[in-house]
């Protein structure tokens, strides 16, 4: 875990969508900081407002958002209020990104090669051919077999790991400083699922980049990364290295997230039943007053009706956002 | 939220069609001179200026006469009158064709499946005009006879959409309770795949009755539509070819008020289709 | 399957449907009708010709019989004869059909220029005040009628504005043969150009561009809005988000990425297009007067000016069911190119 180096620093970032139903607050004073040559998970059901963080920081949200609050630096630039040429210039060479489902986030009709090259081509100028070369090498470095066929190809005719591994080489050719990585797990098998988080840690080593991992799964956040974020309705409510928030979980709902995660049972008798979390997200266009957790936890008092708990420090390096503390 | 064009485009060509049928259904009492409407020949009101009683535009003609003295305006709203009229039963036949063929491929699948939409590719090849014109020139013009030409141009659409429906539908549970009691096909069909199918036959429909107008003003300007005396917005434009250079108020109207009402129809199908497309995502 | 088959299996389904447009032309002439002679037979025929033309469809003999004597006749390149023309229906289409194919390829062609670029303008701001303006006046475009945007045109353009002839290529009945221009292909404007009559051909390109536009009319509407829904479904797609994401700039996304995604149900309308305005000669080469051409033919085939009570004479039907034939086949065709054509372009698409 390296220490205060902060290559992303988001500070008081509030995002709202405004629909027919109302205004959605999807990001509430998100405050986090992604150190250099870190990996951050941020873990949280739909709706937690995770992938907006991610889109926000890219800046690729939907005509109908608006960020009303709030600042996103990236190594001393704020990104808020760059111009788009700036914009442009820093995405996918500087901070890139890689999608959920592959098979849809590749262009169908171009082959590879040109999906990829024209990425390179388009932050350096470099002909075709040096293009090509560095695609092979990226290509080769997430253990793509015979990379020189593989960019001839279209996209669906590879599999559905192949392409995220493509997807991976692309967010890498231009070694950018941050990758964040949106939920890249997700839509593949499970098997692949292993494999590409075993593919994320050996890059990892390889080449020095800051990853921001969004994940639905707080299982699969602990073997990449150092530090994880809990995000619930548009807030983060715990923050820490990743192995003591798995292990010793501070927030009623981290708590009951590690409980939810099904494990193998020696033998039948031993076999639970599933653990839910009780109830559902709240509604985001008016949440409940005071913690907006209060209505599923166990251990919520008259304090938590009332006054929305501040995420704070409470030992080093770990912050929690509950009125317990 | 400002209201989307989809919303406003829908008001407008409801609007337009609400007066366009207004003066259809109204007509012998609303026009100026009804019976000239309906093709009464008059004396001609401006002899010195047109031999053939084509005459401009005055207090007692707002548009002008059209060849034979007949007042325009009269002439319009019966040849609206008559637009609608083809327009509407057209598309009924046609959708009652096309259901039928639609709903029995869709229902029973396989070879006459197969076979059905063998017949509707090939129907579907043939442009609408062109079929309905060969129909006509064997048949002879007329109201029935376009009215047949059309219809039988006119219901591959349906025919699709029913079919999809109707294999759509087929599978539902209500559908093999039905079949497992022993009701027959027939009522199956009817009863309970008939009524779930309609909806997007109506928005299919609201969207051909503007293509039909413009189809039957064409027959009827080429010679194969209604027989005059019966007023016709396209054999009205025909005939003012020959009064043109001297006499645009023949030409203009009659045209002016058919694309008026294509447009009206195709705003209202626009707005259906638009609302009830679910691949057209609205951005939230 | 790989391009070979899909051509093959496209081919196939194609010569299906001619066949099966061939069946109900078959039928609407030699079934339908009460006394098939007299269809073929015009105005008031002897019971001479009746005889004749009984014999020649062989109209007496079993319905299968006939059919072959039909199909027979329509692979010896034997359409029948005109009868409102005295003239063999095949002679008559090779040489109406080069002079429309022209007019038809250059409506699609300005449907085509002005269309695309103007649906991909308006797909670029969903919903602004371009965006509308645009709507509405594709669906404006969309509702004219052929017949009356062309006598529109005709009337301030040419005999208002002087600008544009009135009438026939060239702008005079005798201006093909005044200067001699040859038959290689047909079309007067390409023979124009084949042979090096620059100056002839300027005038015959000028003769036709109000015809071109009133035909392109309906077209270019029906373009603006294929490209703008097919940009806008392809710019809420994921792979435009990934491009976006990796700093491509919106005009070279829309221009590359977009723009190839989106073209193939753009292409297919074009095709359609262009069989479509084929159709649509029938009314601008009237109202133009520009022989000869399919429209043309069928206008004499129908007797025109039947404004009189009844019609002037009955139909040509030979003449209509021939180029009813030749417009179906083109529409065919051209469906089957289409077809290929997005195969090229989307590699993903199987039958």
């Amino acid at each position: 875990m390296m220490q205060g180096n902060p290559l992303l620093e988001i500070k008081d970032l509030t995002v709202e969508y405004i629909t027919n139903a109302g205004t959605i607050k999807a990001l509430d004073r998100i405050n986090l900081t992604i150190n250099k040559s870190e990996f951050l998970g941020i873990v949280g059901e739909s709706g937690s407002g995770k992938s907006t963080l991610a889109y926000a920081t890219i800046g690729l949200l939907p005509p109908n958002s608006r960020i009303s609050a709030g600042r996103i630096t990236f190594d001393g630039k704020d990104l808020l209020k760059a111009s788009s040429k700036e914009i442009n210039s820093l995405r996918g060479r500087r901070i890139s990104m890689v999608f959920q489902d592959p098979t849809t986030s590749l262009n169908p009709v171009f082959k590879i090669e040109e999906q990829v090259c024209r990425v390179i081509q388009q932050h350096k100028a470099v002909n075709r051919q040096i293009a090509r070369a560095m695609a092979l090498k990226q290509l080769a470095n997430v253990e793509l077999p015979e990379a020189n066929h593989i960019l001839k190809l279209y996209p669906f005719e590879l599999s559905g790991g192949m392409q995220q591994r493509v997807m991976i080489a692309m967010s890498l050719s231009l070694n950018p400083d941050l990758v964040i990585a949106d939920e890249p797990t997700s839509a593949v098998d499970a098997t692949i699922q292993f494999q590409i988080l075993e593919l994320l840690s050996r890059l990892r080593h390889s080449q020095n980049f800051s990853m921001l991992f969004i994940t639905h799964n707080i299982d699969i956040v602990s073997k990449v990364c150092d530090r994880v974020a809990i995000m619930y309705a548009g807030s983060v409510v715990e923050e820490g290295p990743s192995q003591e928030v798995f292990s010793n979980p501070k927030h009623p709902y981290t708590q009951a997230l590690m409980k939810s995660i099904p494990r193998p049972r020696k033998s039948i008798a031993e076999t639970k039943r599933l653990n839910v979390i009780e109830g559902s997200i709240p509604d985001l266009i008016s949440p409940p007053k005071g913690c907006k957790f209060h209505p599923r936890c166990p251990y919520a008092y008259s304090r938590c009706q009332r006054e929305e708990p501040e995420l704070k420090e409470i030992t080093v390096n770990r912050k929690v956002a509950c009125h317990l503390y | 939220m400002k209201p989307l064009l989809g919303d406003r485009i829908f008001l407008a060509g409801a609007m337009i069609i609400g007066i366009m049928l207004f003066i259809a259904i109204f007509a012998p009492w609303i026009s100026p001179y009804p019976a000239q409407g309906e093709g009464q020949t008059v004396p001609n009101v401006c002899p010195s200026i047109s031999p053939a009683g084509v005459c401009p535009p005055s207090f007692s003609h707002i548009f002008g006469t059209e060849q034979g003295g007949r007042d325009l305006l009269s002439r319009i709203f019966f040849g609206i009158r008559t637009s609608i009229l083809v327009s509407f039963l057209v598309v009924m036949l046609a959708m009652g064709i096309g259901m039928a063929v639609g709903l029995t491929a869709g229902y029973f699948g396989g070879l006459v499946d197969e076979a059905l939409m063998r017949i509707t590719d090939i129907f579907l090849a043939i442009p609408h005009i062109l079929l309905a014109l060969n129909i006509v020139a064997i048949l002879g013009p007329g109201l029935i006879d376009v009215f047949i030409a059309l219809g039988v141009t006119w219901w591959p659409a349906f025919a699709r959409l029913a079919r999809s429906q109707a294999i759509a539908i087929r599978n539902r549970p209500f559908v093999m309770v039905a079949k497992a009691m022993g009701i027959s096909s027939r009522q199956i069909v009817l009863k309970h795949i008939l009524p779930n199918s309609i909806s997007p036959l109506l928005v299919q429909m609201s969207i051909d009755l503007g293509a039909v107008v413009l189809a039957e003003a064409g027959l009827s300007f080429i010679g194969l539509g209604v027989r005059p005396p019966t007023a016709d917005l396209g054999q009205m434009i025909f005939a003012a070819i020959d009064f043109i250079t001297t006499s645009w108020w023949v030409a203009l109207f009659p045209g002016l008020f058919l694309t008026l009402l294509v447009l009206g129809f195709n705003m209202i199908g626009d707005a259906m289709r638009d609302r009830f497309d679910p691949r057209l995502r609205r951005q939230f | 399957m790989n391009l070979a088959t899909y051509v093959a299996r496209r081919a196939a389904l194609s010569v299906f449907v001619v066949l099966g447009v061939l069946v109900i032309t078959f039928y609407l002439s030699h079934i339908l009708p009460g006394n098939p002679a007299l269809l073929f037979a015009g105005t008031n025929p002897s019971p001479q010709e009746i005889a004749r033309i009984t014999d020649q469809l062989g109209l007496k003999k079993p319905l299968y019989e006939q059919f072959f004597i039909y199909i027979d006749g329509l692979l010896h390149g034997n359409l029948g004869e005109s009868i409102s023309l005295q003239a063999p229906v095949t002679t008559l289409l090779a040489e109406a059909l080069p002079n429309s194919i022209t007019l038809a390829a250059l409506a699609t062609l300005v449907a085509g220029a002005v269309g695309i670029p103007l649906g991909i303008l308006a797909s670029r701001s969903r919903n602004s005040k371009l965006d509308n303006v645009l709507r509405v006046f594709s669906m404006g475009l969309v509702a004219l009628p052929y017949f009356w945007l062309g006598l529109l045109l005709q009337l301030v353009f040419a005999s208002g504005l002087h600008i544009f002839p009135i009438a026939s290529y060239g702008g005079s009945l005798f201006f093909i043969s005044q200067n001699s221009i040859p038959t290689i292909t047909g079309s007067y404007l390409l023979d124009a150009i084949l042979t090096g009559r620059f100056s002839a051909a300027a005038q015959i390109l000028w003769s036709m561009v109000l015809p071109v536009i009133t035909l392109a009319a309906f077209p270019t509407g029906v373009i603006i809005r294929q490209t703008r829904g097919s940009m806008l479904a392809v710019l809420n797609q994921d792979y435009i988000r990934t491009a976006k994401a990796y700093g491509i700039p919106s005009s070279i996304i829309e221009r590359k990425y977009a723009l190839k995604n989106a073209i193939s149900p753009v292409l297919v309308a074009l095709a359609l297009v262009f069989a479509g305005s084929l159709v649509g000669t029938v009314f601008i080469e009237y109202i133009f007067f520009l022989q000869p051409g399919l429209g043309f033919l069928i206008f004499q085939a129908t007797g025109v000016g039947s404004t009189t009570t009844s019609l002037a004479g009955a139909p040509d039907y030979s003449l209509i069911q021939g180029v009813t034939i030749v417009i179906t086949v083109a529409y065919v065709v051209m469906n089957f190119v289409a077809d290929v054509l997005q195969m090229l372009i989307d590699r993903r698409i199987k039958l």
